[in-house]
């Protein structure tokens, strides 16, 4: 007769096999032996005696014995080894079973006198039944603490194949996607390619055999309804050799890692912003300090020279105009300073949209050449207004006062590039909704390689050095803060024509909504 | 039939990586900063003339002294893009490191330096430094997750290199 092997579902523990032979075997003489791993007896306990084995206690050596070899040899699936015959002449059912720090043996009496008439392979099939039963029965334990971890694990065939030990959660269902009819695909290389690739790593592990685990660190699958699943996988080797894969469902750990990095990150990234910050200003400070050293160093200059006794009344007027010219433009230096950080921090600064308060556009420019028209005259450059004879308003979004300020600075780059005998000319044209103005001069144009960043803060603008690019920053800011737009492009004749469209203030329709 | 290729997004933290992919997988943007912890895969057909290829785009988490890329997460891939932040040129520096690594990891693989946010005026990788990479053999791009310049264009590129590989 061949002897059947009959294999015990695996992850059978102690317990259940204790529970086993208080259940099923009670009448088979049932004996039980447990052992650590270097066959150290542990625990002992049934009838030994009925097989000669009442010397085994606690603290005996198992390798006494003739089946030592047999409990050395069990592996993470018990076995059964059918009619063993013992040293009294007995026979007994040895069933094996190996955990990670004990093994443990069972002696059912095999004797033909008791087991009667019955053939042994029914024996071992219903033996089969009541060990499924028992297991799936203590299985619910490690069950649900595996669910209460939001974890599955699968088992590690010899095969090389893996196969789902636990219940599949619902994240996994999910995950796999529901087919009506169709049973889903609970492997995970069809689950996730991130789980793939990780089984392809976890290979050699499981091949090796050692006990040791490898992590796959987090990663996060789009379940269908839109939602994120962090997982992680773990790949474990035990120390009997048992191989399997846990995927875990992340939660408040991972929720608290990400906030953590989030935080950290954030905050560098805030840190360096505040160091270019940083940087910008303490470029700013030394173009003021450059701009308004200069004109200063000419007042001290002049005003010493007053001091001199021997200086004749004309030539003491020089001095003090000369010096009053350079006070001014110190001035406006430091008021072009104010505008481009009040500018900044008054984002919410109030402006007029009602055409009834609004800034007069056709006024302001008319004002400013006739203002400028002297100094640009001095500098031997004509300055023109080039706009329809017309004597309505056009009143725009934005503050008289600082629109003034925005055209001044487009009039005083003009100037600085208009070559002596060339001319400036200011635009005006009504555009309905836009009231378009333009400053164009004769000069070099701008140089292509700054147009880019020529409204910036320090852009490389038309002018070396000192306050570069702070005056055409400011308009931009400005004018944009009142929903007009600025730009460059470069004249016909081949200088520069910088040009405003302001927002014509439009009357207010009550019953319109308002954005 | 498709062919399924990897793409490994590889950069420093907060460079567009993510963006970048949505962008391209997607076609949103937000300006709001997520930051990614561990891998996300996204997955693109890309048309390529009669051929058609499945991107696995692997999205990787940041590189910086939180995170270090796992080179495991290299294996398989058969194209890097590079990813460093216009705005921020230390990122250009964690780029050179990760791509040692994938080197020392996978040998030499299609890849694309990818310099993003291009769409922001305060650049600190300058034209010259680009240069000299191009002029190392790098194939760079500037890029915007936010408009969507050359998006489409830098996985359209290291696909086609890929498959002719």
């Amino acid at each position: 007769m061949s002897e059947p092997r009959v294999s015990l579902p695996a992850g059978l523990s102690l317990p259940l096999a204790e529970h086993l032979v208080d259940r099923a075997l009670a009448q088979r003489h049932p004996a039980w032996i447990v052992t650590d791993r270097a066959g150290r007896i542990t625990e002992a306990g049934g009838e030994l005696a009925f097989y000669g084995l009442d010397d085994l206690q606690p603290g005996a050596d198992i390798r006494s014995v003739s089946f030592a070899e047999s409990v050395f040899a069990a592996h993470t699936e018990p076995l059964v080894l059918p009619a063993v015959r013992l040293a009294n002449g007995r026979s007994a059912d040895l069933l094996l079973a190996a955990e990670p720090e004990a093994l443990a043996t069972l002696l059912l009496d095999a004797d033909p006198e008791v087991y009667g008439a019955r053939p042994y392979q029914q024996l071992a099939h219903e033996l089969r039944l009541q060990l499924e039963r028992v297991a799936a029965t203590g299985a619910q334990v490690p069950e649900q603490v595996l669910g209460a971890m939001d974890a599955v694990v699968y088992g590690h065939g010899d095969d090389g194949n893996l196969t789902l030990l636990s219940t599949p959660l619902p994240w996994l269902l999910d995950l796999a996607g529901r087919h009506d009819g169709e049973p889903p695909a609970l492997s995970p290389a069809a689950l996730s390619p991130f789980l793939e690739h990780f089984v392809a790593e976890a290979a050699e592990l499981w091949a090796a055999g050692q006990p040791a685990r490898l992590r796959s660190g987090p990663w996060t699958e789009t379940l269908p309804d839109g939602s994120e699943c962090p997982l992680e996988a773990t790949a474990v080797v035990g120390a009997a050799g048992a191989r399997a894969l846990v995927v875990q469902r992340l939660a408040e750990n991972f929720r608290e890692r990400s906030a953590f990095l989030q935080k950290a990150r954030s905050t560098v990234l805030e840190y360096e912003g505040l160091r270019r910050e940083i940087q910008k200003k303490e470029l700013l400070l030394d173009c003021l300090v450059h701009d308004l050293k200069g004109p200063l160093s000419v007042i001290v200059g002049n005003l010493s020279l007053l001091r001199s006794p021997t200086l004749d009344p004309d030539r003491a007027q020089g001095l003090l105009a000369t010096s009053l010219v350079h006070a001014r433009k110190q001035l406006d230096m430091i008021r072009l300073v104010l505008d481009v950080f009040s500018a900044e921090i008054e984002a919410m600064e109030e402006f007029q949209v009602d055409p009834a308060t609004a800034p007069d556009a056709r006024a302001c420019v008319e004002a400013l050449v006739s203002d400028h028209g002297p100094s640009f005259e001095q500098r031997g450059v004509r300055l023109q207004l080039d706009a329809p004879d017309d004597s309505r308003r056009l009143p725009v979004v934005g503050d008289a006062a600082r629109l003034e300020r925005v055209l001044t600075n487009l009039l005083e780059n003009a100037l600085r590039h208009a070559p002596r005998g060339s001319t400036v000319s200011v635009g005006l044209r009504d555009g309905g909704e836009e009231v378009l103005v333009h400053v164009e001069d004769q000069g070099p144009g701008v140089d292509p390689e700054v147009v880019e960043d020529l409204f910036e803060k320090f852009g490389r603008g038309r002018r070396s050095g000192g306050m570069a690019g702070l005056g055409l920053y400011f308009c931009r800011t400005t004018v944009e803060r009142w929903g007009g737009r600025i730009g460059y492009e470069r004249a016909h004749g081949g200088g520069a024509r910088f040009w405003c469209r302001l927002v014509a203030a439009q009357p207010v329709n009550p019953t319109a909504p308002r954005s | 039939m498709s062919v399924r290729k990897k793409i490994c997004m590889l950069g420093g933290f907060a460079v567009g990586k993510t963006s970048l992919v949505r962008r391209f997988v997607s076609s949103i943007f937000s300006d709001t900063y997520q930051t990614t912890v561990g891998v996300h895969i996204e997955k693109k057909d890309v048309q390529l003339g009669e051929r058609e290829v499945t991107l696995m785009l692997w999205d990787l988490h940041g590189e910086d002294e939180l995170q270090s890329v796992r080179s495991s997460y290299l294996r398989g891939s058969s194209g890097l893009l590079f990813v460093a932040d216009g705005t921020r040129a230390a990122t250009l520096d964690v780029v050179l490191a990760l791509r040692q690594r994938a080197r020392d990891t996978i040998g030499d693989v299609p890849a694309i330096l990818l310099v993003n946010k291009c769409d922001l005026p305060e650049c600190e990788l300058d034209d010259e430094r680009l240069q000299a990479l191009q002029d190392e053999g790098w194939t760079v791009l500037r890029t915007s997750a936010k408009t969507g310049e050359h998006v489409e264009q830098a996985f359209v590129e290291l696909t086609a290199r890929m498959v002719a590989d």
